[in-house]
């Protein structure tokens, strides 16, 4: 498959994820302010969920200078001593000292515990994706405008793009309104581990090991037999708590994208995907996927593993000579974009992120809406005011998902 | 429940096996143009057919689980009857597996696998089998989700089972009649408040304020007291929940009554942005 001229790879987000955190502890004390105090004095910070991203998602908030206070995993029953280190993450919530948390559990908390943080008054950096769900996305978002918290996905990628005069050029055409018919086509070619992240098929359930509370585990997902390839990084292969290396590593593709096609507040409205029927535990293979936003834009995921090779589009940019000649000259009127705030700024200044809950959540749509057409193995329509799917009720169903009682957005 | 037909057993050999078929392991399923054909031809064999399949499923925690293709091809079956043209094949579906849920020979992890099929793609006719399930311990979590996936005549089954159901089922049967936001089960829900389980009561509280009804506001607002740390902030979300709804249909006096309550109670500097939050909203109703 030709590479496009709006693609996207995976060296090009790694260079740009370097660059944002090497922005991020930049900031010299002296730029807090008169009277502010240091940070490293005041901020008190937990992690929730200790597995292979605990200790990185911690580190995202090191502008910060925070102290870690709470370590929490469920995988510590039994060692847990209610004071340094935790099972419940509820517990560590209870805590007033707490200001900042980070949240690396397997994505299907990530919704309920940033929900939870934001309305325990925590400031809240969340690994990613975002969330399991669309529905979840929409719950964040609104906690934190209720809440005035501050959220920031632990993705970056934006972060870099925002700061490439092509790019921010990109974004001013797209935000203009001015061009009516987007011919763009961005495509983003491999690197979504299809097969790495896939679930089993045919487990025979395990005794749950003692240290380890598998009903919290389970939290909102059913509560299933326990298996280890469910647990610890693998657990990526199955619906119930992500969605496979679409959800896992899309967040980091996608993240630019919707930021240099200024498509932070809106989704596509139609979404189709080639890929065998679904199973219904196990996330499996899918070939590739193509999104169409209202006014023309076209992003398409090929995963270059199964099946027939995307051949519908070539990749092709948007740039200024898309526009007639009096549109390019208010193209060059309009300011650049605001610089976008990393978590710690963000934190300060009590304004919104770059990677905001809203922003994060209409990228974890773009996986979580190919996700659906790939598990009902039908082309859906999707409305991006309501954020639903239109005219089938099914694919709907797995917009809203039902989590098991207690726990609720 | 089992019927066997070599002819299933044909198709579902026809399927691909595991990666490693001697081993627990991942599966690369074959196009749709392949597999719609068996689920044409077995929804071709009728209720007959399907049950034979469903026959062909296994409890895995009882023996090693080799039944992952007949289960494969059932939820295939329930993706391909999802398609709007495909409304009698559908009924014929829904009403053969709704049939099957009440099997007490049949495995508890068989029947759950057949309700989560429902969840997919169910309808009317899984109403009542769903509505039966909610009474059993094992079955009643995963009936009250498949409930609320179906939405339509689902929140007069959940509010028939509430009195009747095990102890263990009430919390997701409060959880799921808050899903619905169903404004008939406001009495029910708050009888439930002051239930011994606090699962059971933070379900409650949250569904009443999905109800959106003035009549939940009493039993939020006492819920925002509870001792218990996290019941009372879930009574705090259920409590701005109701106020948002409440002022959304214009009911602005009584979200004006839950924004100055919050704004009041919480009076702990570590809850500035609760009474933040609770000043915009008392400002918007106003």
């Amino acid at each position: 498959m030709a590479r496009g001229t709006g693609e996207f790879t995976r060296r090009r987000f790694v260079k740009g994820a370097a660059g944002a955190l090497a922005a991020l502890t930049a900031v010299p004390r002296h730029v807090l302010g008169a009277g502010e105090t240091p940070p490293s004095e005041t901020v008190g910070g937990a992690l929730i969920g200790c597995g292979g991203r605990g200790a990185g998602t911690f580190n995202e908030m090191r502008e910060l200078n925070p102290r870690q206070l709470a370590l929490c995993d469920v995988r510590w029953v039994g060692e847990a001593d209610d004071k340094t280190r935790y099972t419940d993450f509820r517990r560590v919530l209870d805590r007033k000292d707490i200001d900042v948390v980070a949240i690396a559990t397997p994505p299907h908390w990530h919704a309920l515990i940033s929900i939870a943080a934001m309305e325990a008054g925590k400031d809240v950096l969340c690994e990613k994706p975002m969330t399991r769900f669309i529905a979840e996305g929409r719950a964040v978002a609104e906690a934190e405008k209720r809440y005035g918290r501050v959220f920031q996905v632990g993705t970056f990628g934006r972060f870099g793009e925002s700061r490439n005069p092509r790019r921010v050029l990109t974004r001013k055409i797209m935000r203009s309104g001015l061009l009516k018919d987007c011919r763009g086509v961005h495509i983003i070619n491999g690197g979504f581990k299809v097969k790495e992240w896939s679930g089993l098929v045919n487990t025979k359930p395990q005794p749950v090991p003692r240290n380890l509370d598998w009903d919290l585990y389970c939290g909102p997902a059913p509560l299933r037999p326990y298996h280890p390839h469910r647990f610890g990084g693998t657990h990526r292969g199955y619906w119930d708590y992500e969605g496979g290396g679409l959800a896992d590593m899309g967040q980091h593709y996608l993240d630019p994208v919707t930021w240099i096609y200024g498509k932070d507040d809106t989704a596509p409205v139609t979404v189709e995907a080639h890929a065998p029927p679904a199973h219904p535990e196990a996330c499996g293979m899918w070939g590739w996927a193509e999104l169409t936003y209202a006014d023309g834009f076209t992003l398409v995921l090929a995963s270059g593993e199964w099946g027939e090779p995307y051949g519908r589009k070539q990749g092709r940019g948007v740039d200024l000579n898309d526009l007639p000649e009096e549109d390019r000259a208010k193209i060059a009127a309009m300011p650049d974009p605001e610089p976008l705030l990393s978590f710690a700024q963000a934190v300060r200044a009590r304004k919104p992120a770059g990677g905001n809950a809203e922003a994060a959540h209409r990228t974890a749509t773009l996986m979580h809406l190919t996700n659906i057409a790939i598990r009902v193995g039908r082309k859906i329509a999707f409305d991006p005011v309501k954020e639903e799917v239109i005219g089938d009720p099914e694919a709907n169903r797995l917009v809203d998902q039902p989590m098991r009682a207690p726990w609720h957005l | 429940m089992q019927a066997p037909d070599p002819r299933v057993a044909e198709l579902v050999g026809q399927l691909p096996n595991s990666d490693q078929p001697d081993a627990e392991s991942k599966f690369t399923g074959p196009p749709w143009a392949t597999v719609e054909k068996m689920c044409a031809e077995i929804l071709a064999g009728g209720r007959e057919r399907l049950v034979a399949l469903v026959g062909l499923l296994r409890d895995p925690s009882r023996e090693r689980w080799t039944s992952f293709r007949a289960e494969y091809l059932l939820h295939a079956i329930a993706l391909y009857v999802g398609a709007r043209e495909r409304r009698v094949e559908r009924r014929l579906f829904v009403e053969t597996l709704a049939s099957l849920i009440g099997d007490a020979a049949e495995s508890k992890a068989v029947r759950t696998r057949l309700i989560e099929e429902l969840q997919t793609t169910g309808g009317w006719g899984a109403l009542d089998a769903l509505g039966g399930a909610l009474l059993d311990a094992d079955l009643c979590e995963p009936a009250a989700r498949a409930l609320v996936a179906l939405r339509r005549g689902a929140a007069g089954r959940v509010r028939a089972a509430l009195p009747k159901a095990p102890a263990a089922c009430r919390a997701a049967l409060a959880q799921a009649l808050g899903v619905l936001a169903d404004a008939e089960a406001v009495g029910a829900l708050i009888e439930i408040l002051g239930d011994r389980n606090r699962e059971v009561r933070i379900c409650a509280v949250w569904a009443l304020a999905r109800t959106g009804d003035a009549r939940g506001i009493d039993g939020v607002l006492a819920a925002v007291a509870a001792d218990d740390g996290w019941e009372s902030a879930q009574a705090v979300k259920a409590a701005f929940l109701l106020a948002e709804k409440l002022a959304a249909a214009g009911a602005k006096q009584e979200a004006a009554r839950i924004y100055t309550h919050l704004g009041a109670r919480c009076s702990d500097p570590a809850e500035k942005h609760i009474r933040a939050a609770a000043e915009r909203g008392l400002e918007a109703a106003e």
